[in-house]
């Protein structure tokens, strides 16, 4: 099975290059994910760099550009690429090395969510608790894994990083104002206003197609704007 | 400029003209389809009536402002010099500021049965 790699090491190469790599048919087993290839690869040349742990969909580490798709290896199935597979970073961030992608701007905008429960009434003595209603409210939300696959497959986010919040970040906005305990709904819609932090969302929706979790940002993004407008009446 | 005006009322004025755009030509549409020998005169006289030239005068002002979200949309997008997007932005403003004028005239001459 052929393969081919983004390699970029900013201290030794010029500019980044497409490496070849081919895996032997017989080291490929039926229902075979991409991370267990890459790591055959990486057993052939051990200066291949990516980012793995949980290998189960789970921590998020392995988000790739997969076939010009944004994906997590450990979770995609070698039999549903074409081949040769092309491998990049995940596409508008800076490249650390290889596969390994510096998601500094993606985490600063998680935090500019402000991705805890905001309740100013002393704690109780038992758990804020929710009825079931009101916990379902956050499915669809909570299971986000933060592996930027939605935020870098974004056109918008990709033009302005530094100031639209991406499709992860505002999932996580609207999974806090959806919160029957969180108090902070003014305070948080107010952080969202003005032309870039939410606005610079056109509803592509390539999160949604992208999002290894099968969630919907868009979906969140347009519940965020209809609590705006219900504000403002 | 206040901040919710360049977010949400933006974003709420595109949602709104872009539903009157569509309500507007699809009674028009209509409307010429369902006349037989469409001629100029009878498109002259059409858009002379009071109902007709209000809202197409509306109609014009509404397309104008769809235009000005998106066009605004597109600079904010990809020009971020802001000198430069504010350029580009007053340039835009100036043209759909002129068609507007010419819209007008046009059905204002149309109205006065003269031009």
């Amino acid at each position: 099975m052929k393969f081919s790699i983004y390699r970029y090491d900013p201290d030794q190469d010029a500019k980044p290059y497409m490496q070849d790599y081919e895996v032997p048919d017989d080291q490929i087993e039926p229902d075979m994910m991409l991370l267990d290839a890459l790591l055959l690869v990486k057993a052939q040349d051990e200066s291949l760099s990516f980012r793995r742990s949980c290998q189960e969909g789970v921590c998020g580490s392995d988000g790739m550009n997969i076939n010009g798709r944004n994906g997590l290896a450990c979770i995609t199935r070698l039999s549903e690429l074409k081949t040769p597979i092309e491998i990049r970073p995940l596409p508008g961030m800076p490249v650390i090395r290889d596969l390994v992608v510096d998601l500094e701007q993606f985490y600063k905008q998680y935090r500019t969510a402000k991705p805890w429960l905001i309740n100013e009434e002393p704690c109780p003595e038992v758990e804020r608790l929710q009825s079931p209603q009101e916990r379902e409210q956050l499915d669809g939300l909570y299971e986000c894994v933060l592996c930027a696959c939605c935020s870098t497959s974004c056109p918008s986010f990709w033009w302005n990083p530094d100031k639209f919040l991406g499709p992860a970040a505002l999932l996580q906005s609207w999974r806090f104002l959806a919160d029957s305990r969180d108090q902070a709904t003014e305070e948080r819609l107010n952080n969202l206003e003005g032309p870039f932090r939410l606005f610079r969302c056109h509803s592509i929706m390539n999160c949604v197609d992208v999002c290894p979790k099968g969630l919907n940002p868009t979906r969140a993004i347009g519940r965020i704007k209809a609590l705006m407008v219900k504000r403002s009446l | 400029m206040s901040r919710a005006a360049q977010g949400l009322r933006a974003w709420l004025l595109q949602r709104f003209t872009a539903i009157y755009l569509a309500a507007y030509l699809i009674v028009v549409i209509t409307i010429i389809f369902r006349t037989e020998a469409f001629t100029y005169q009878e498109w002259r006289s059409g858009l002379s009536g009071p109902w007709m030239s209000v809202s197409t005068t509306l109609f014009a002002l509404a397309l104008l402002l769809h235009v000005w979200v998106g066009i605004r949309d597109v600079l904010i997008d990809y020009i971020h010099a802001v000198w430069l997007r504010l350029l580009f932005m007053a340039g835009t403003a100036l043209v759909l500021l002129g068609s507007l004028l010419w819209v007008m005239r046009a059905i204002t001459l149309a109205a006065m049965g003269t031009g």
